[in-house]
């Protein structure tokens, strides 16, 4: 019975292990995209020409709604003026 | 909240609307009392919340330039970082009354370290989102969020302790009631007619097709995985997914992957649709009328446009903003759907047994007449005041989408540390919602083109120009 709960023991460690040893090796991945890989992407020019575009026009790419885009403002307040 | 341990009579639902009511009602005032007269004499709106709430800022070289930013001169500004702090202590202070009223004080111990972790893990992803490269290309915040919650619960698992900060119906349903302020019907008509036509008139066709279509031909088993897939695929991605599979209580791992999905198809067309355009040649009034109806995204049709011209991006633009109005008549219209036809076929009854008007009272999701009643509000407000568009810009702008932002960001990790991959893998088991997806796009991008011909290249060609 000792032997069982011992051997018990070691598979819950081993698999807790495991699940640790896999979350800290995609939060350093996570770590190096983001101080290493996206800025690295960013100096790649069709990838800079494309981000340089958009600020030129004050698009934000990631808007999820009409209100987080910041180059409507000038539009609707253009719109709402002449209506 | 938790409706197992809550011995409260007050509903997830209400509590939501009157959360988002506090958080409307001190934005509202902040910026009435901010508000006056300008140096000059005219009108000058200004909201004080701004000062106090916002998220994670663009950065290019350092994730750290998203919470602390240096200046040209070298001077440090931890602005960004004092905003994130201030947006955590409104929602704590908010959320935590909201939990305390449900659970009392044992409940708001473990409430309140568990949702700083939540707000923390939902910072990182925003401060991933707010990359340069992940704008540029619409690697949006739900993707991140999902993917960090997710990283957690498929790892190491999630601890129960941390279950007591993810509320994920109640954020979602807080965060909707707020977006209903962003929701102005009053703005359509000056937004004009052809793209109302657009939008408004080829959207419901293509949401009701797709739905019957998955319903009918696929025969998919999950309605509410059909109804979502087909909500954010016709109306506006991300925000339409979230207000559908409220309205018609889907899965959790049922909105992780119809967003998933939208997000990965949405990278491929904002690239690929100007190309065809172009090879085409189509007009940009016609070209941009047609990203605008058929991209998912707001941000990645605003990308595409641009790619085509200064008038195509205007005129996509403003389509993708009509549809995203529409979301309130949508989410509303699938809560009805719903309470009216589905559930009660799902509770196995005769399709003659309709539900009673009590019926449909008791079972109609309360928070859905609150996020239409905040539009209302807001768009009466907007219609009428007399500086009513730039007092309710303030209000939008400077705290109430920030809070909504916040809140979907919380709801998306939630899901994520509640997602495990097997879960995700079972719904995708023979490639219905794929299928269901390409089919309804390839629907969409027919009718919107036929659409957009129509109205921006023959009835109102001659007033555009």
């Amino acid at each position: 019975m000792t032997s069982k709960n011992a051997s018990h023991a070691r598979g819950r460690y081993s698999s807790n292990l495991k699940r640790w040893s896999a979350l800290v090796m995609a939060a350093v991945l996570v770590v190096l995209t983001l101080f290493v890989v996206l800025p690295a992407l960013a100096e790649i020019p069709a990838v800079k020409q494309r981000i340089d575009f958009n600020n030129q026009r004050q698009i934000d790419g990631g808007a999820t709604f009409y209100t987080d885009q910041p180059f409507l403002e000038s539009v609707i307040a253009e719109r709402e003026r002449t209506h | 909240m938790n409706k197992n341990s809550s011995a409260s009579y007050l509903s997830e639902d209400i509590l939501a609307i009157i959360c988002a009511a506090l958080l409307l009602a001190v934005s509202l005032f902040a910026t009435w009392s901010g508000s006056g007269a300008g140096e000059g004499g005219e009108y000058v709106a200004k909201n004080p919340i701004a000062d106090f709430a916002g998220k994670p800022t663009k950065w290019s070289a350092s994730p750290i330039d998203a919470i602390v930013r240096k200046d040209a001169e070298g001077t440090t500004d931890y602005s960004p970082l004092k905003k994130i702090i201030g947006t955590w202590v409104f929602m704590a202070l908010t959320l935590g009354t909201a939990v305390f009223i449900t659970g009392g004080g044992k409940r708001i111990a473990g409430f309140l370290p568990a949702f700083t972790v939540v707000f923390l893990l939902a910072g990182i992803a925003y401060v991933i989102a707010a990359n340069e490269v992940a704008k540029a290309y619409n690697l949006e915040y739900a993707l991140w969020a999902l993917g960090i919650g997710m990283l957690i619960s498929n790892t190491i698992g999630t601890p129960a302790w941390l279950k007591h900060g993810e509320n994920t119906g109640f954020f979602i349903k807080t965060g909707l009631v707020i977006l209903g302020a962003e929701v102005l019907v009053s703005r359509l008509m000056a937004l004009g007619l052809p793209g109302v036509c657009v939008a408004w008139i080829v959207t419901p066709i293509v949401l009701i097709s797709t739905y019957w279509f998955g319903q009918r031909v696929l025969k998919m088993k999950s309605r509410t995985l059909n109804m979502v897939i087909s909500a954010d695929m016709s109306v506006c991605g991300v925000s339409a997914a979230i207000a559908s599979a409220a309205a018609c209580k889907a899965k959790k791992e049922e909105l992780s992957l119809a967003i998933g999905m939208s997000l990965s198809f949405t990278v491929v067309m904002m690239v690929v649709l100007p190309i065809i355009i172009k090879f085409i040649g189509l007009n940009e009034y016609v070209g941009g009328a047609w990203l605008g109806g058929t991209i998912d995204s707001t941000g990645a049709v605003a990308a595409a446009g641009a790619v085509l011209g200064d008038q195509a991006l205007e005129v996509a633009a403003t389509v993708k903003m009509i549809q995203n109005i529409l979301i309130g008549v949508a989410a509303f219209g699938i809560a009805s759907y719903w309470v009216t036809r589905v559930e009660p076929l799902e509770g196995k009854q005769e399709r003659s047994e309709r539900p009673g008007l009590s019926e449909i009272w008791k079972r109609f999701p309360r928070f859905i007449l609150g996020f239409i009643a905040v539009s209302i509000l807001f768009s009466i407000l907007h219609a009428t005041l007399a500086d009513g568009p730039a007092f309710i810009d303030q209000v939008i702008k400077g705290s109430t989408k920030t809070f909504r932002g916040w809140l979907f960001c919380l709801a998306f990790v939630s899901i994520g540390l509640e997602t495990r991959f097997a879960d995700l893998a079972k719904y995708l088991k023979g490639g219905k919602p794929v299928i269901l997806y390409l089919c309804g796009q390839t629907l969409n991008l027919i009718l919107t083109l036929a659409m957009a011909y129509l109205m921006f290249g023959i009835l109102f060609k001659d007033s555009l120009q």
